[in-house]
């Protein structure tokens, strides 16, 4: 596990410097936005990443329900943190692009809107475990919730389609609404994102493994003190 | 004991509580009537408000209302051990789950006529239009509300930030519906070109989906 993590870090830390190059440098500027458009790189890739890091809690909350092995609700946990921090980056680069675009750092779109209700479900969800005690009931409380806090995730495509938004669409269903070399940035930026979410999943979860590990070697220590204590009393 | 049986005993138990010492309702009511009045108060006694605001502001009212009496109702299953007996019945859980949610629409139904009545009498909302898609919007909106209560209830019934944690993370799971209902709402009372059918539509779905998935985990939760 150690080496693997070691590898997607490396690789993380390569497409990262690899795709600020193509965002910030490579990218030709875009006719209406100009040099704005580097932000949507930044802000796209955030935003799919932390869609698939809540699918992943999901599924791994799912797993939780069905299996109730420790290393799913671990898995579930360290996911939602890091679609969290995304979903922030998103919030934030979007809010940053749309100052100047929109001329308002916030408005009602309900993609933003329903962004936003992602975000809170999520710190709900991390607020939640914080103030369960007990570990297998954090497990299934937290699971169930995070369960159908993922339903939210499909209104946010839905309400596209229900409400009416002024959020660009830069991809449908009949492709990329962008030249090759915008497209080809954009998706390399979600590789590498995905790959630091990767590597900082992998890193989250070790080192939760490990504070259990360490919890029970506490535990199996303290039982031994008490064994050799009443050893001693009765050599007494 | 049938599955339909316990359900409406379990229904006819949260009632009689209820009737004997009625602190949801009165909770919610005293809250929710006085959440409108300092509203008024905010909009510096408006005589008259535009209907997509006084439908927020109904809306906004009983769902804060909902949290505060959803604390006092379950205080009590808490405080005389009720709850857990209720886990002893020998009926699958999705029965507690769904005579629960029953028993707080109710509540929130009769809650909700009071808040609505001193919405009317407060706010001046313009008259409504549509009776049919008013009482359309107000009851798939308190059933949705308390289906989803009543599980965010059961999820933060064993946190230590409970007053906190049940309004944080009822209102982002009922976002969606809020919305629904209140154009909902906001359409019954001053009618927009079109029929509201994608508001129907997406409170429908809501309901259907809201309903459905605590009621496969609902089990979890009680048991967790």
């Amino acid at each position: 596990m150690n080496r693997a993590i070691s590898w997607m870090a490396a690789a993380s830390g390569v497409s990262g410097l690899v795709f600020l190059y193509l965002a910030l440098i490579w990218s030709p500027p875009e006719q209406q936005m100009g040099d704005l458009v580097r932000i949507m790189y930044f802000h796209v890739a955030s935003a799919w990443t932390g869609l698939v890091a809540f699918f992943v809690t999901f599924l791994a909350a799912l797993a939780v329900l069905l299996r109730n092995r420790p290393v799913w609700d671990v898995v579930s946990a360290s996911s939602a943190e890091i679609g969290v921090v995304y979903t922030t980056l998103t919030l934030v680069s979007g809010s940053l692009w749309a100052r100047p675009i929109w001329n308002t750092w916030w408005t009602w779109d309900p993609r933003l809107t329903t962004t936003l209700i992602l975000w809170f479900l999520y710190v709900g969800y991390l607020l939640l475990r914080a103030t369960l005690a007990g570990v297998e009931r954090r497990a299934r409380i937290a699971a169930a919730y995070a369960v159908v806090a993922f339903i939210d995730v499909p209104i946010i495509h839905l309400s596209v389609t229900w409400w009416r938004s002024i959020h660009p669409s830069v991809v449908d269903d009949t492709g990329f609404h962008m030249p090759m070399a915008m497209a080809g940035t954009l998706l390399f930026g979600f590789l590498a994102f995905f790959l630091w979410y990767l590597a900082l999943l992998g890193l989250r979860v070790r080192g939760a493994l490990q504070a259990m590990q360490l919890l029970q070697l506490g535990e199996t220590i303290r039982r031994l003190h008490v064994r050799a204590d009443l050893g001693t009393d009765r050599g007494r | 004991m049938t599955a339909w049986r316990a359900f409406l005993a379990l229904v006819w138990r949260d009632l009689r509580i209820e009737i004997r010492r009625p602190q949801f309702f009165a909770a919610s009511v005293s809250f929710g009537v006085m959440l409108v009045f300092v509203t008024g108060i905010a909009l510096d006694a408006a005589e008259r408000i535009p209907a997509d605001w006084a439908a927020g502001l109904l809306w906004l009212n009983l769902f804060y209302a909902a949290t505060v009496g959803v604390h006092r109702h379950d205080a009590k299953d808490v405080e005389w051990g009720g709850g857990e007996g209720i886990l002893l019945a020998p009926v699958d859980r999705s029965i507690i789950f769904y005579a629960r949610w029953v028993s707080v629409s109710i509540f929130l139904l009769a809650c909700g006529a009071v808040i609505a009545g001193a919405w009317l009498l407060f706010l001046h909302p313009p008259t409504p239009v549509d009776g049919r898609l008013l009482g359309f919007a107000l009851v798939a909106g308190i059933l949705g509300l308390g289906g989803v209560t009543t599980f965010v209830a059961a999820l933060t019934a064993h946190t230590r930030l409970r007053d906190v944690l049940t309004p944080l993370l009822l209102f982002p799971l009922t976002i969606p519906l809020f919305i629904g209902v209140v154009r909902l709402t906001a359409d019954a009372l001053a009618p927009a070109l079109g029929h509201p059918r994608v508001w129907v539509e997406l409170v429908l779905a809501y309901l259907i989906a809201m309903l459905l998935v605590p009621w496969l985990v609902y089990e979890s939760v009680v048991e967790g």
